[in-house]
């Protein structure tokens, strides 16, 4: 029989070295580099105006209710949150909420409304996607529709996962995978307005000019932070986008 | 018997290299968590069930390795793990595990050995992480059932309920049936802890293990239901505080019995049915 054990070394010795090098491997992949930087002095209370081509915040907004565990699940999953109502030319109203998480891993990604508006209750609807025209960006926008009751909110809304902006869920994924290969750890931001409205094809067109007169009133900057592209490849010699190591 | 284990020694260590700092992350990140709290459970009982079978294992007799198929695998799971780990991708990182171990067996002993073992590699699945979609996309219906079936019972034996979605309105109180009641990972442990009862009872019956194997499913939903609706009518009964306080601990409990009554319950029915069948 003890002859028979002498394989068994070699062979044993072999798969260590392919677990070895697994580890190595996976070291080697892990991404390090935060795509965060350009937000770092980013605050989203000032970078996004409070009145712009005849939008302006409604100060008369009733406090919203807030729930303490909700918060607390907010705080610990984004760096950054912006909650406001804005009054349109013709006294529209719209909500707008935008999300922030410097770090797209596990535990700390971003939320999809279609998840975040079923756990409170609501039901969802696709709502098909839709585009906007940003200068020389175009912007896919995935629309929805949340349902309570009698309370119907179509919302429109779009992710940027570090470089991309991505309509669905599953892109979230392979769109932080493409990324962190490449040695990024992406952030991400959820770009979300909803109204209370019944008749959804009115709603939906008044959130996209409501989205398009955001894009075309902030500065380049705060632009690129909502729509990307962040990464350095593309903005050689900007200081301001270099990446940091975390 | 040192001749044998020795060989082993070497992928041990790999294993450890590769695994420990795995499984140190998810102690200290989605293990923690309600909805994973199953996790390290279902891994110590795993390594509890190997270190059993491993004797029996290792002295199959005319057990010969099949290198053909071993190192495919564990090229499978050395990539797999490679990818997951260093993306952040859990199914992929944590499933490569078991690649690795029926990798492992196969290379240095055989597919004797790996029969002889098919139960704990099996176990281990239940400890792998699904990705938030599958959860979630799983997790939703099963509320809506669970606040559905709640509400409709309620509602028939005359109680003021009504139901949005997964918002149940009893008396002046809203409810909202959570993520964690609706019980994806209860079923998780619920089916894990039954398929450790069978295992460990070893029923010669294959007929009435695979049965209840998969009436844990059902049995776990009907618990769910009842937790909730034990919770809804503690709120109803004692108000507010009492539905989230220390009695929504209770409805947990009151969950794992009822599951377990039902669990032996089927079982022994299904022992009833068996032996008939066998007198017959």
């Amino acid at each position: 029989m003890s002859t028979a054990f002498v394989p068994n070394w070699k062979r044993a010795a072999a798969a260590l070295a392919l677990m070895l090098g697994a580890v190595v491997l996976a070291q080697a992949f892990t991404p390090r580099a935060r795509l965060a930087a350009l937000s770092s002095d980013l605050k989203l209370e000032t970078a996004i105006p409070r009145a712009f081509a005849g939008w302006r915040v409604d100060n008369g907004t009733v406090a919203q209710v807030i729930n303490p565990q909700q918060v607390a699940l907010l705080n610990t999953l984004y760096a950054q949150t912006l909650t406001r109502t804005y009054i349109g030319p013709t006294g529209e109203r719209v909500m707008l909420s935008i999300a922030y998480g410097a770090a797209q891993a596990g535990e700390l990604e971003l939320h999809r409304p279609e998840v975040c508006y079923v756990a409170q209750g609501f039901q969802i609807r696709g709502g098909g996607h839709a585009a906007l025209q940003a200068d020389a960006s175009r912007v896919p926008v995935q629309r929805l529709l949340a349902s309570l009751g009698p309370r119907s909110e179509p919302i429109s809304y779009w992710m940027r996962v570090g470089d991309d902006v991505i309509p669905s869920g599953m892109q979230q994924q392979v769109s932080r995978m493409k990324q962190g290969l490449r040695g990024w750890i992406p952030d991400g931001l959820l770009f979300r307005v909803s109204s209370i409205a019944t008749d959804t094809a009115p709603a939906y067109a008044m959130q996209e000019r409501f989205m398009a007169d955001l894009l075309q009133s902030v500065d380049p900057r705060t632009r690129r932070f909502l729509i990307g592209p962040v990464s350095p490849s593309h903005a050689p010699g900007d200081a301001s986008v270099a990446t940091t190591a975390p | 018997m040192a001749a044998w284990l020795t060989p082993w020694l070497l992928p041990a260590a790999g294993l450890v290299a590769m695994y420990g700092p795995s499984f140190f992350d998810l102690l200290n990140g989605i293990w923690r968590t309600d909805e994973q709290g199953h996790g390290p459970i279902v891994l110590g009982i795993s390594i509890w069930l190997l270190v059993r079978a491993w004797p029996a294992a290792m002295s199959v007799p005319g057990d010969r390795p099949l290198p053909w198929l071993a190192w495919p695998m564990l090229l499978v799971a050395a990539a797999s793990y490679a990818l997951g780990r260093s993306q952040g991708i859990l199914i992929l990182e944590i499933g490569s595990l078991l690649w690795m171990l029926v990798g492992l067996v196969l290379l240095l002993r055989g597919p004797g050995a790996l029969k002889r073992m098919w139960f704990p590699l099996f176990f281990m699945l239940f400890m792998i992480p699904l990705p938030g979609t599958v959860v979630d996309a799983l997790t939703q219906p099963m509320k809506l059932a669970v606040s559905y079936v709640a509400e409709n019972i309620l509602y028939r034996i005359g109680y003021p309920i009504s139901r949005t979605g997964v918002i149940l309105q009893i008396g002046q109180y809203q409810l909202l049936v959570a993520d964690a009641c609706a019980g994806l990972h209860t079923l998780f442990t619920l089916e894990a802890l039954g398929l450790l009862y069978l295992n460990l009872v070893r029923h010669a019956s294959v007929f009435r293990n695979v049965a209840l194997a998969i009436l844990i499913v059902p049995i776990s939903f009907c618990a769910n239901v009842i937790r909730v609706m034990v919770l809804t009518l503690i709120t109803y009964h004692f108000g507010d505080e009492a539905g989230q306080g220390f009695l929504h601990g209770f409805a947990g409990l009151v969950l794992f019995m009822a599951a377990l009554l039902l669990i032996t319950g089927a079982d022994s029915l299904l022992r009833l049915g068996v032996r008939n069948k066998a007198a017959a």
